[in-house]
C-alpha cells in the first residue's frame, strides 16, 4: 500500500531522505564520470555527505536513547577525512611519476 | 557591577531593540517582522565592526608611530582621526582591477570569504550578560568553525590571481593557518573544560571569581599559546608570512585593490579584533568587572588585548619560514596538548578534593 | 532572544537543501577541478545548515571544522601541488559518461522510490524534540561507542602516517 508523500510543510522524514538521496546519486554520476582523480575525490565526498545527511534525518525522526546517527555521522567525517587524506597523497605520488591526475592514465596493472 | 539587561545604562542596545520590535514586530504578519528585525540588527552589528574598525587602524598606526619615533598620521580631523574615514573612501572610489588571467568570480569572491566569517562571529560574542545577538550552546566550536573558513578564502585568492607571488602567499597563509589551528584548536579546550560549557556566556560566567588566566599552573601557558596562535590564526607580524612584502609582494592580495582590496583590509582587522575578544572571554573573564558597565569591561578588556597586539608588532621582527613551522608543530602543539592533560588532571583533582 | 517561526525554519532548510543539490551539481559538471573545489565548499557548508535545522547543531559545527576547514583544503592543497590538471580535457568518453550517468539515474529512482513507497512507522512521522546533543554525544562516544571511536583515532593514525609515506619524496 504506497503512502502519499507527506507535504512540503512541516520538514519529514522523507524529504530528508531525498536530499540524501539525490546527494549520493550526484557524487555517483561524478565518481563514475570524470577522470581527474581529485574530482573523482570530491565527488565522493558528495556521497559520504549524502549518506550524513541521512543519518541525520534518521537521527532526528527515529527515536533512540543515544542519537546514534549523529554519531555515526561523526565516524562517516572522520573515515572521509583519512581517505581524503591517503587518496590525495596517492594523488601527488601518481603526478609525481606520471604528470597526470587523469585515472586513465594509471593502467598499468589492466592486462 | 551587576546588571539586568533590561537597564538602559548596562544595556546600550535597549533602545534599539525596543524600537526595532515595536515598529516592525508588532505590526508585519510574522514571520517578516522577525525577518526584518534580524536583519537591521546584522545591519547594526555590521556598523558597529566598521567603526571598531576604524578606531583600531587609527589606533594602530598611532601607536606604532610612537613606539618607532614618529608621530603617524595626525592631519586628518583631530589628532588624524578622521584618517581612516579618509583611507576608506580613498580605496572605495579606486577602480577595481581584475587581471586579466585571473579566474574572475572566485577572485571577487575570495575577499567575502575572508571577510564574512569574521563578520559572523561577531553574532555571538557577549558583550555583556546576555547581551549578544545569540548565545549558542556550542559557542567555543562555532568559532573555531567560523576560524578554518578565510583559509579556503585565502587559498582562492592566491589560485585565482594567477601570479606566482599571490599563489605562494596563498600556500603559505594556508600551510600557517592549518598549523597553528591545531594548538589554538587544543589550548581552546582548556577555558572549555575549566567551566564545563562550550557557549561562551557560561565561560564568562565561569570566571566571575577568578579568571582563567590566573587558574595556576594551566592558565597562563594556554593564554599565552592562545595569544600566540590566534596572532598566527590573523596572520598578524610577527606571524604575516604570506604577505610579506620584502619577499613575496604583497602576498595574496598582490593583485588586489580598490573595494576588494578594502575588504581583505577590513577582515584583517575584524579577525584581530574578534581574536582579541575571544581572549577576553576564554580568558579574562569577559564582561565581568567591579563599578562599570558590563560592555565598557568587555570593551577595556578587547582593546588592552589589541594593544598588546600592536605592542608585539610594533617590536618583534617577522619569523622565517622554518621558524614559524617549528614552533607551531615542535613547541606550540606539545605545549598544548600537556597544558589540556594538566588541566583535567587538575580539575579532577579538585573536583575530588572538593567532594 | 527572538524565536523563529515554523516557517521560516521549513524556509530555510529548503533553501539550505537546494544549494547543496545546486554546489554537489557544481561539483560534477564544472570544467576547472578548481571551481568543483569551491562548489563543494558551498555544498558542505549548506548542508552544515541544514543539520542545524534538522536538530543536529553540534554535528553542524563539527562538519564546518572538519569538512569544510580541514577536508577541503587539503583537496585545494592537492589541487595546487598538481597544477597541470588545471587543463585537463574532460571527454572520458560518450559510453564511460553515460553508464556513470544511467547507474546514478538508478539508484536515485530506486532509492527515491523505496522512500516514497515505504510505509514509515507512525512513530517517524513527528520529529524528536530539540535537545542538547553536545552531551548526549559525548557520553555516547565515551560509552556506547567507545571500541569504534578508539577505532576510529588509529584509523586516522595510519590514515596521516601513511599520506606521509605515500606523498613524500624519495631523497
Amino acid at each position: 500500500m504506497p503512502q502519499e508523500l507527506p507535504p512540503l510543510y512541516p520538514i519529514s522524514l522523507q524529504h530528508g531522505l531525498l536530499l540524501g538521496a539525490a546527494l549520493f546519486s550526484i557524487g555517483i554520476a561524478g565518481a563514475l564520470t570524470r577522470r581527474n582523480a581529485i574530482t573523482i575525490l570530491m565527488s565522493i565526498e558528495v556521497m559520504l555527505n549524502g549518506t550524513i545527511v541521512t543519518f541525520v534525518t534518521f537521527a532526528r525522526y527515529a527515536p533512540t536513547a543515544d542519537l546514534a546517527g549523529q554519531i555515526f555521522s561523526i565516524f562517516i567525517m572522520t573515515v572521509a577525512a583519512a581517505e581524503a587524506a591517503v587518496g590525495l597523497a596517492i594523488v601527488i605520488a601518481v603526478y609525481r611519476l606520471r604528470h597526470t591526475v587523469s585515472v586513465d592514465a594509471v593502467d598499468t596493472l589492466q592486462g | 557591577m551587576n546588571c539586568p539587561t533590561d537597564n538602559f545604562i548596562c544595556n546600550p542596545f535597549l533602545y534599539f531593540h525596543l524600537a526595532a520590535n515595536a515598529i516592525f514586530r508588532d505590526h508585519l504578519p510574522e514571520p517578516l517582522g522577525t525577518i526584518i528585525v534580524l536583519a537591521l540588527t546584522v545591519a547594526m552589528v555590521t556598523t558597529l565592526i566598521a567603526l571598531i574598525v576604524m578606531s583600531q587602524v587609527w589606533a594602530e598606526r598611532r601607536i606604532v608611530g610612537f613606539m618607532q619615533g614618529r608621530l603617524g598620521p595626525n592631519r586628518v580631523g583631530p589628532a588624524g582621526l578622521l584618517q581612516s574615514v579618509a583611507d576608506a573612501v580613498k580605496l572605495l572610489l579606486k577602480e577595481i582591477i581584475i587581471p586579466t588571467q585571473a579566474d574572475k568570480i572566485p577572485f571577487m569572491l575570495a575577499p567575502l570569504l575572508v571577510l564574512v566569517p569574521s563578520l559572523v562571529v561577531w553574532s555571538i560574542i557577549p558583550w555583556g550578560p546576555g547581551l549578544s545577538v545569540t548565545d549558542l550552546n556550542i559557542g567555543v566550536l562555532f568559532v573555531l568553525g567560523l576560524g578554518g573558513i578565510p583559509t579556503i578564502g585565502i587559498l582562492t585568492a592566491g589560485w585565482a590571481s594567477s601570479n606566482k607571488y599571490a599563489l605562494l602567499g596563498g600556500m603559505r597563509a594556508a600551510a600557517q593557518l592549518i598549523a597553528y589551528e591545531i594548538p589554538l584548536v587544543i589550548v581552546v579546550l582548556v577555558p572549555v573544560l575549566l567551566a564545563g560549557t562550550m557557549s561562551l556566556g557560561g565561560i564568562v560566567e565561569a570566571q566571575s571569581n577568578l579568571w582563567f588566566l590566573f587558574f595556576l599552573p594551566v592558565g597562563p601557558v594556554a593564554f599565552l599559546l592562545f595569544l600566540v596562535a590566534g596572532i598566527a590564526e590573523v596572520n598578524r607580524s610577527p606571524f604575516d608570512l604570506p604577505e610579506a612584502e620584502s619577499e613575496i609582494v604583497a602576498g595574496f592580495h598582490t593583485e588586489y585593490s580598490g573595494m576588494p582590496f578594502a575588504l581583505f583590509f577590513l577582515a584583517e582587522y575584524a579577525n584581530s579584533f574578534a581574536v582579541s575578544a575571544m581572549t577576553t572571554t576564554l580568558f579574562l573573564g569577559g564582561w565581568g568587572g567591579p563599578i562599570l558597565p558590563p560592555f565598557i569591561w568587555f570593551f577595556l578588556k578587547t582593546y588592552a588585548v589589541f594593544f598588546v597586539l600592536v605592542w608585539i608588532r610594533g617590536t618583534l621582527p617577522r619569523l622565517r619560514y622554518d621558524q614559524l613551522m617549528r614552533t607551531a608543530w615542535k613547541v606550540a602543539l606539545p605545549l598544548a596538548l600537556v597544558t589540556l592533560g594538566v588541566a583535567a588532571i587538575e580539575l579532577s583533582l579538585i573536583r575530588s578534593l572538593l567532594g | 532572544m527572538i524565536a523563529p517561526t515554523e516557517a521560516l525554519v521549513a524556509g530555510s532548510f529548503y533553501t539550505f537543501a537546494a544549494i547543496a543539490l545546486a554546489g554537489a551539481i557544481g561539483v560534477v559538471l564544472a570544467r576547472k577541478v578548481f571551481h568543483s573545489a569551491l562548489f563543494l565548499v558551498l555544498t558542505l557548508a549548506s548542508l552544515a545548515a541544514t543539520f542545524v535545522i534538522l536538530g543536529a547543531d553540534f554535528l553542524g559545527a563539527v562538519q564546518i571544522v572538519i569538512y569544510v576547514g580541514a577536508i577541503t583544503v587539503l583537496i585545494l592543497f592537492g589541487i595546487m601541488l598538481t597544477p597541470r590538471n588545471v587543463e585537463l580535457p574532460e571527454s572520458s568518453g560518450v559510453g564511460r559518461s553515460t553508464a556513470g550517468v544511467f547507474v546514478a539515474a538508478a539508484v536515485f529512482i530506486v532509492s527515491t522510490t523505496v522512500i516514497v513507497t515505504s510505509q514509515w512507522p507512525r512513530s517517524m512521522s513527528t520529529p524528536i524534540p530539540d535537545r542538547p546533543t553536545t552531551e548526549a554525544i559525548g557520553q555516547g562516544l565515551f560509552t556506547t561507542y567507545a571500541l569504534p571511536f578508539e577505532m576510529a583515532s588509529i584509523l586516522l593514525l595510519i590514515a596521516m602516517i601513511g599520506a606521509i609515506v605515500i606523498a613524500r619524496e624519495e631523497q
